[in-house]
């Protein structure tokens, strides 16, 4: 009897292991930002204790400061232009390096990831250099290009990710039945690696709107979000106020990304695998 | 055979340097089971993706129903392929993979409906149209990937190793399964395997292939009883070869005598081949019989005998070293030898097969 109950609670142990380890690395990860949102309700404009009373005073400020509202804005409009782009492009490269056979493939394709793994800091300083040599003035407009050389190979990455376990004798039975190249692309290919344009979108926008580096050395006057809360912060009288709007932000994408989750899920279990890919889909764009 | 359904007309075709179909001539009846057999890279898949039409020879023509297709694309030709992972499309039901070549030639919904309905009764998938393949066994899958092509009524059907997934119980059903929907559609199938048993049971005929060549072109029982090569004869069924020096030809009969009066005799192939390559069946050799007579005596020594139900095998070593397996019904009448016993082997004349002599075309030996 003793016996058994011992058995039992050493196989339950990885099981209860396991939570733990998770709950600790939520801890870590989100601890420090949960502080922060609620610290934007303390009435004080210092983020420390002692708790001084609850307010939505930093709330009212961000929402009536022009600037951050422009910010907000601007940092929309990039990441949606930016989004849309990389993800056409870079679904049309995915599919070059995967299926069309031409010389030089696997070069491509590790530029593609060396990309992935350079500083922004780094590719931002080298926009600013490149503009300026050629005399472009800095706008959003340089921003969105710019970011386009980072989201480009992210979005390659997570559909050729998609197009490589996607087996290919179904493109030829959808030819052997009729189809046209078309055709086959539509009906076969796109249902099925629909979970990773998915993916790829929401990351390359995600990417897109939190970006700071990019934005901050090829942006000129134009703010985004990122950008706006680093030259606010030069305050120290202003650390609340940013407190409050990056709480709201970061909500929003926090839902935003749970809802595209629970949406790839549905993607994935339609198009006939489990709902496990979805989970490797994000995490493949959460990387950085 | 009335006017052939594929006919490929000197057919090659290469990648680099490799020959995957080296100048290959066929032709397929209409209503035929033609299958293709051979060992792994003999260029079976090539030559039936070039009936497809994703491959285009280098050279040679590919006809079908009387009409030159070379240059036809596959969506084009009046083909279907079963593939060997079945290739369902696994985000649809299995109705709408059935549905999804009648969809594209735009064939009325509700007339689409029925034959869909039909031939899942065909297949015998009543019921399951709404399943997804991946609720599906591996055999229903086959079915499914069958009903999707057949549906269509194709000129041709192509399966390349469409049982190779599944394993022996059901590949067995199976193959009674193609057979019998190849019988009720009346379509020619042109079938793909390496597994000679396969070819020979369901098979109207065969074409053995071995480095892109076509070795022997036959219906199941001329390939085994009259193999052409000693490839064709290995690889259909047991092979028991021996090399032996003619000693003398006695009018339609070659004659090889061997030491104490044991000798082996068999049909004259004609020319004046000092040296001939024979095979003998296994079912075809008796141990002891007769000392007399006009047939083949040969002495050798029992290495291994195996019990195998309605059967026993035994392993006879002859003096060249060769040896030779022979297949005894396990009747009142079966020897009963051990291993280390000496034995007499004896056969007609006429079951011993020519498949080389020395002055036809030399090919590498096979052990
Ligand atoms: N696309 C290709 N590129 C290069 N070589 C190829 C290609 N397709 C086939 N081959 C080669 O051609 C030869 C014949 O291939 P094929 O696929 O026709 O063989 P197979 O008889 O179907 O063999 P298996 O029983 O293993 O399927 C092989 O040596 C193979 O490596
Ligand atoms: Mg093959």
């Amino acid at each position: 009897m003793r016996a058994g109950l011992a058995a039992r609670a050493r196989r339950r142990l990885p099981g209860v292991a396991s939570v733990a380890l998770v709950v600790l690395v939520m801890v870590v990860l989100f601890g420090p930002v949960l502080m922060l949102a609620l610290f934007s309700f303390n009435d004080s404009s210092i983020i420390s204790l002692p708790w001084e009373g609850f307010t939505m005073r930093w709330y009212e400020e961000a929402w009536n400061a022009g600037q951050a509202r422009d910010a907000v804005l601007n940092s929309l409009l990039v990441a949606a232009v930016v989004a849309t782009a990389s993800l056409v492009l870079g679904t049309l490269a995915a599919w070059g390096l995967t299926r069309l056979r031409f010389a030089g493939r696997g070069l491509a394709a590790g530029l593609h990831g060396s990309v992935l793994v350079v500083p922004w800091l780094i590719i931002g300083v080298a926009g600013l250099i490149f503009f300026s040599e050629l005399g472009v003035s800095l706008s959003l407009q340089t921003v969105g290009l710019m970011q386009l050389v980072v989201t480009f190979p992210l979005v390659v990455a997570i559909v050729s990710a998609g197009l490589v376990r996607f087996s290919r004798s179904q493109e030829e039975a959808a030819i052997d039945l009729g189809a046209s190249q078309a055709q086959m692309l539509r009906h076969v290919v796109l249902p099925q690696i629909a979970p990773s344009l998915a993916a790829a979108g929401i990351f390359a926008f995600a990417w897109s709107f939190n970006n700071f580096e990019i934005s901050f050395f090829t942006g000129g006057f134009d703010q985004t979000f990122p950008v706006w809360v680093f030259s606010i912060l030069r305050q120290s009288e202003n650390l609340p106020v940013v407190n409050a709007a990056s709480t709201v932000i970061a909500l929003a994408q926090v839902l935003a990304v749970f809802g595209a989750w629970l949406a790839i899920k549905r993607l994935s279990r339609r198009g006939g695998s489990g709902g496990n890919e979805a989970i490797s889909e994000l995490m493949t764009g959460a990387v950085r | 055979m009335s006017e052939p359904m594929i006919v490929l007309d000197r057919v090659s075709r290469s990648f680099g340097e490799l020959c995957a179909v080296d100048d290959v001539s066929l032709e397929i009846g209409a209503g035929e089971f033609f299958s293709m057999l051979g060992p792994s890279g003999c260029g079976k898949t090539t030559t039936l993706r070039l009936i497809a039409g994703f491959e285009e020879p280098d050279v040679g023509r590919v006809m079908l129903a009387g009409e030159d297709v070379t240059l036809v694309s596959p969506r084009r030709r009046n083909v279907n392929m079963v593939f060997q992972d079945y290739a369902l499309f696994p985000h649809m039901s299995v109705a709408e993979n059935v549905e999804f070549g009648l969809r594209l030639r735009r064939v009325a919904r509700d007339q689409a409906r029925e034959r869909v309905a039909e031939m899942l009764t065909v297949v015998q998938l009543e019921g399951l149209g709404q399943r997804r393949p991946a609720e599906l066994s591996g055999g229903q899958r086959q079915r499914v990937a069958l009903a999707r092509a057949l549906v269509n009524k194709p000129a041709a059907l192509l399966l390349d190793e469409p049982l190779g997934a599944l394993d022996l119980k059901l590949r067995r059903e199976m193959q009674l399964e193609l057979k019998r929907i190849q019988k009720t559609t009346g379509t020619t199938f042109v079938y793909v395997t390496h597994d000679q048993e396969e070819a020979l049971t369901m098979s109207d005929r065969i074409a053995v292939m071995e480095g892109g060549i076509v070795q022997q072109l036959a219906d199941p029982r001329t390939l085994y009883e009259q193999p052409r090569t000693a490839f064709v004869a290995g690889f259909i069924g047991t092979s028991n070869s021996i090399r032996l020096e003619v000693s003398r030809r006695e009018g339609e009969l070659a004659v090889m005598e061997l030491d104490q009066g044991m000798r082996v005799v068999a049909p004259d192939p004609g020319g004046s081949a000092p040296r001939l390559r024979i095979t003998v069946r296994p079912e075809k050799i008796r141990i002891g019989g007769s000392s007399n007579g006009a047939g083949s005596r040969i002495r050798g020594q029992v290495v291994e005998r195996i019990y195998l139900g309605s059967l026993s095998q035994t392993v006879v070593e002859i003096a060249t070293g060769e040896r030779l397996v022979v297949h005894e019904l396990n009747d009142d009448e079966a020897a009963a030898v051990a291993p280390g016993d000496q034995v007499t082997l004896s056969w007609a004349e006429r079951h011993s097969l020519i498949v080389d002599s020395d002055d036809g075309p030399q090919r590498e030996e096979r052990s």
